[in-house]
């Protein structure tokens, strides 16, 4: 049989692709050089299109009432967390809500996107005024680090002049790692932290954490390894201070 | 504190094996479908057999490719007349939620490959395909597939931008039933990210609106990998406790599972799990240690949307060696797994036929389903009253036995044996499913079905008294029927022919000793209307015959009432005595003038009142005569003489009264003057038993004025026998035992009296 490879059109789409990404990064860094120069203070600006608002209501239906809210407001799910609903809805919907009796609250945008932004060199002076401002350690590596903030975080320290810049598809990796869990509540912890288990054997089990997930499953006594993959999640040239062997 | 903080994490050094072993190399990767070369193999399929395959898109990926252009979610629906609605039982083939399950794409194809293939030249696959619709999906994550095949195996997610600099939401955490309760992540860099909310990815709005488009969908396989398990709703939760209880099908859904995985495993000896890392369940029925929680999951959302079986089907390999090495399955085991998931899939879209045999909800039942239908009123009549389930007697009575007849038609041309019918009752507040743990299995059997014809299966059925949940008498007989070809696919009734429901609701009729019994059967071989009549000869006025409420107005053909007639007597009716003749008709329901058929039965009833009873509670006066015989000292100086005496009697509750008494005791002088006591008494009474000679014991104090003189208290005690001798009075014979004075004058004397007692 002879090998599959990827029909001509596909490879023009990719390419197209790859093509729109350059000229729309080209685009972005004369966007951010043009900021740089002090001329537009602007930062990093929430995807809040103009002229509309990020809302904030108590929600407890189930999935068939999120539709119809949605549908009948024309609104955007940002997200749904602990009974709250955070939307992006126009001028008009908010009246709506406040009719309906929903009581929407204005969201301050900055506090609430986020991003996952990569510093460097990753000293300890660094990490330690990230976290100062609130940014959540998500992985160091040897060369890099990377962080969850909030706009409001990252604009602030931007301006202090730290280089932060958001993550591009594929810096951020999860490590391999071996956890003993030998009973169910230690399996229900590894799983609410959210790391990925992909296979079990004789209470060890394998799975993808970060270096959080990493360190809260520790700090509940959890015997954690992180192993070296046989082969790495990319065979391509990892972007570059990615470490092949996970943590020292 | 310094020892809750130490991280234990080691380092492994790659071993110089491990770091060779090979890659997704080409050998592998040839065995695997892009999305391309899918989509080209599906239009192919589609091209080659116009009349069986039809493609269509329900949907696309999250990616824009361009302009125009989204990656498809592409199904390949299988059938007979394949461009024609033809309300078949469907079956759902569901791969690649996850991106880099590549294998989880080869075994949908397959199966439509062998379906399309094995058409012309296997007479059960056209069956299979002539009767049913197959649906296959293969790659419902496309964007996320193609990011992976074929260098990152470690790619699970689509491929939204979550605009924060991550990519990608885990589809099978992102459906809406239970959505992000738990096993699934709320940070978008997580590879279990459950998304923004609830059907938040086009992929997963595709399959619900694809689903919900397709009533006639009876069960669902959603392919993953790997660990080799057959997995079944909850996900969402491990425990069976009250608040989180198992599936209510959970005994369907095992019986299923467990034959899927036999099927599978008969192939290549491979085995695959119950649980996602263990071989068994628990006894309780749940998976140990190991087996983790997920929420917003397909199958979860199917049984609980759609209440059909709905599986994940972890395939190959059973392990994977770390990092992602499992999901690339090596290109030699990619057939095999193909191969053995394929028997499995059959027997899943057979099961979900209209059944050879089946048991109907109500009469010129075809076998479509569902049999009933829900208009704004509710459920159609006929779901709750199967004719194919019958009660004798036609209204069981509470705390008795009621024999539950169920009826099961073959629809085939040829006999079939072992058909196993299984007769439930349940609380119809808490649950309609069958099997259920909610429900009691009342008996179970095997019966063998003529061609064509119909066979039955009863079972003895002790009436519950005591009412439902919500208090009512109201209970739902279920009867299961179930076969080796021939699997019911629901467990609810209106969505299968093999399960059946009747309502009931128990009668607390108990027959008294008055009750006239009769009993009539059809013996026609077609409903007949039942007519009951009642004359009498020689009925005393006022008396009047009550028949039997709960007569059915007809009866089907074999059906036996066992009914009642009543004479109702007046209070304070006399005795009498009176002929009471019920009479039965039976008119077949047959076009035409047609003369029912009847019998009767004669009963004499003769009535004779109860002996009056001593009043329950009220005023009785009494009046009496007697002796006076006087005893010990008081004996000394004077003889006996006579008594007269009168009260009234106040009845506190059945046997126990208070009586208040004033009496005259004259006793003649022995050598002295006459001597005589006036006294009134406070006396309590007791009738030990409610019997015709009712015998009482008495007693209390007085005080007793002397004449002449000697004015003292005193105490009585005494004995009797009482004997009604009209409703209204009886006769009283006793004697009383009087001590005055006591501690002081110390006299003593006894006073027999006969009495007559009249109540108020
Ligand atoms: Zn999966």
């Amino acid at each position: 049989m002879e090998q599959q490879s990827k029909p001509v059109a596909g490879s023009l789409w990719t390419q197209s692709l790859e093509l729109r990404c350059l000229l729309c990064l080209i685009l972005l860094h004369l966007f951010c050089a043009r900021t740089a120069d002090g001329q537009v203070q602007a930062g990093v600006r929430p995807p809040v299109p103009e002229g509309r608002l990020l809302v904030e209501i108590a929600f407890e239906g189930d999935y068939l009432q999120l539709e119809q809210i949605t549908g009948r407001l024309q609104a955007q799910v940002v997200r749904l967390e602990h009974s709250r609903l955070f939307l992006i809805v126009d001028q008009q919907s908010v009246l709506s809500l406040r009719q309906e009796g929903l009581n929407p609250r204005m969201v301050n945008q900055e506090g609430f996107f986020q991003q996952y932004v990569r510093v460097e060199p990753p000293t300890d002076s660094l990490i330690a005024r990230l976290r100062e401002v609130g940014g959540q350690l998500v992985q160091r590596e040897d060369s890099f680090a990377v962080f969850r903030v909030t706009l409001r975080q990252l604009n602030l320290v931007q301006r202090e002049g730290i280089q932060a810049r958001k993550i591009e598809d594929g810096e951020l990796l999860p490590r391999f790692i071996e956890i003993n869990a030998s009973d169910d509540q230690a399996v229900a912890l590894i799983i609410s932290e959210g790391v990925y288990i992909f296979e079990a054997r004789d209470g060890t089990f394998l799975g993808q954490a970060f270096d959080y997930q990493i360190d809260a499953l520790s700090q509940h006594g959890l015997e954690i390894t992180v192993i070296s993959p046989p082969f790495d999640e990319f065979d391509q040239p990892r972007p570059e201070g990615i470490k092949k062997t996970g943590r020292p | 504190m310094a020892s809750l903080m130490r991280l234990r994490i080691r380092t492994l050094i790659c071993t110089g094996v491990l770091l060779t072993s090979v890659g997704p190399g080409q050998q592998v990767l040839a065995q695997y479908h892009f999305y391309s070369t899918m989509q080209d193999e599906l239009h192919g399929l589609a091209m080659a057999h116009p009349t069986l395959a039809q493609l269509i898109s329900i949907g696309h990926g999250w990616e824009i490719v361009d302009e125009v252009n989204n990656r498809q979610i592409w199904a390949l629906k299988i059938s007979d007349n394949v461009s024609e609605e033809e309300h078949e039982p469907e079956v759902v083939f569901v791969g690649a939620h996850h991106a880099n399950e590549w294998i989880s794409v080869e075994v949908p194809l397959g199966i439509a490959n062998h379906l399309l293939d094995n058409y012309a030249n296997d007479p059960s696959i056209r069956e299979l395909v002539d009767n049913k619709v197959v649906w296959v999906i293969p790659m419902l994550n496309p964007d996320g597939h193609e990011f992976s095949l074929p260098t990152n195996s470690c790619w699970r997610k689509n491929r939204r931008d979550n605009g924060d600099g991550t990519f990608g939401v885990d589809l099978n955490r992102n459906y809406g039933y239970k959505w992000g309760v738990s096993g699934s992540s709320g940070n978008t860099n997580e590879k279990t990210y459950k998304g923004p909310a609830p059907f938040s990815e086009p992929e997963t709005r595709a399959m619900r609106d694809f689903l919900r488009s397709r009533p006639n969908v009876r069960a669902l396989v959603s392919y993953h990998s790997y660990s080799q398990a057959v997995l079944r709703p909850w996900s969402y939760t491990l425990n069976f406790t009250a608040a989180e209880p198992p599936p209510s099908a959970e005994l369907m859904l095992k019986d299923l599972s467990d034959q899927l995985r036999e099927r599978i495993s008969a192939v290549h000896g491979e085995t695959y799990k119950d649980c996602l890392f263990q071989t068994d369940r628990l006894p309780s029925g749940r998976c140990g240690p190991g087996h983790y929680a997920a929420s917003g999951e397909l199958t979860d959302w199917v049984y609980h949307e759609l209440n059909i079986p709905a599986f994940t089907v972890e395939l190959r390999p059973k392990e994977g060696g770390g990092s992602c090495r499992g999901f690339e399955l090596p290109g030699a085991e990619v057939k095999p797994t193909i191969e053995e998931n394929i028997p499995a899939a059959l027997a899943l879209i057979h099961h979900t036929q209209k059944g050879n045999s089946l048991i109907r909800d109500y009469e010129g039942d075809t076998g479509e389903v569902p049999s009933a239908s829900l208009s704004p009123s509710g459920w159609d009549r006929v779901f709750w009253a199967s004719p194919d389930i019958r009660s004798d007697p036609a209204v069981p009575i509470r705390g008795q036995e009621a024999t539950i007849t169920a009826r099961v038609h073959n629809l085939r041309q040829v006999p079939v044996n072992n058909v196993t019918v299984q007769i439930w009752y349940t609380d119809p507040r808490i649950t309609l499913e069958l099997p259920s743990p909610k429900a009691v299995k009342i008996d179970e059997g095997t019966i063998s079905l003529p061609a064509n014809g119909s066979a039955e299966f009863s079972a003895s059925w002790s009436v519950p008294t005591t009412p439902n949940i919500w208090g009512e008498y109201h209970w739902c007989v279920g009867v299961v029927i179930k076969h080796p070809d021939d699997l019911p696919v629901s467990t609810h009734p209106v969505f299968s022919n093999n399960i059946a429901i009747r309502n009931f609701q128990p009668a607390s009729i108990t027959f008294g000793s008055s009750a006239l019994r009769f009993e009539a059967v059809n013996h026609f071989s077609i409903d007949a209307d039942l007519d009951v009549f009642v004359s009498t000869e020689g009925m005393p006025e006022g008396w009047r015959v009550r028949l039997d409420p709960d007569r059915p107005r007809f009866l089907r053909p074999g059906e036996r009432f066992l009914g009642y007639a009543e004479v109702v007597v007046p209070q304070d009716a006399e005795a009498g005595e009176a002929l009471v003749r019920i009479q039965g008709a039976l008119t077949p329901r047959r076009p035409g003038a047609v003369n029912p058929v009847g019998s009767g039965i004669d009963y004499r009833v003769t009535f004779q009142p109860a002996p009056a009873e001593r009043a329950r509670r009220g005023l009785q006066h009494s009046f009496y005569l007697g002796f006076a015989f006087p005893a010990g000292s008081f004996a000394e100086d004077h003889n006996p003489g006579s008594g007269v005496g009168g009260g009234l009697e106040y009845m506190i509750t059945n046997g126990v009264s208070v009586r208040t008494l004033v009496e005259h005791h004259h006793f003649h002088g022995d050598g002295s003057g006459d001597f005589s006591y006036t006294d009134l008494l406070l006396n309590a009474r007791a009738y030990p038993a409610n019997t015709t000679w009712q015998w009482f014991a008495q007693g209390g104090f007085g005080y007793h004025w002397g004449d002449p003189g000697a004015n003292d208290f005193g105490l009585n005690l005494g004995l009797g026998l009482g004997f009604p001798f009209h409703s209204k009075s009886s006769l009283e014979l006793g004697v009383d035992g009087y001590w005055i004075g006591p501690g002081g004058a110390d006299r003593f004397f006894l006073a027999p009296k006969l009495g007559v007692v009249f109540q108020r």
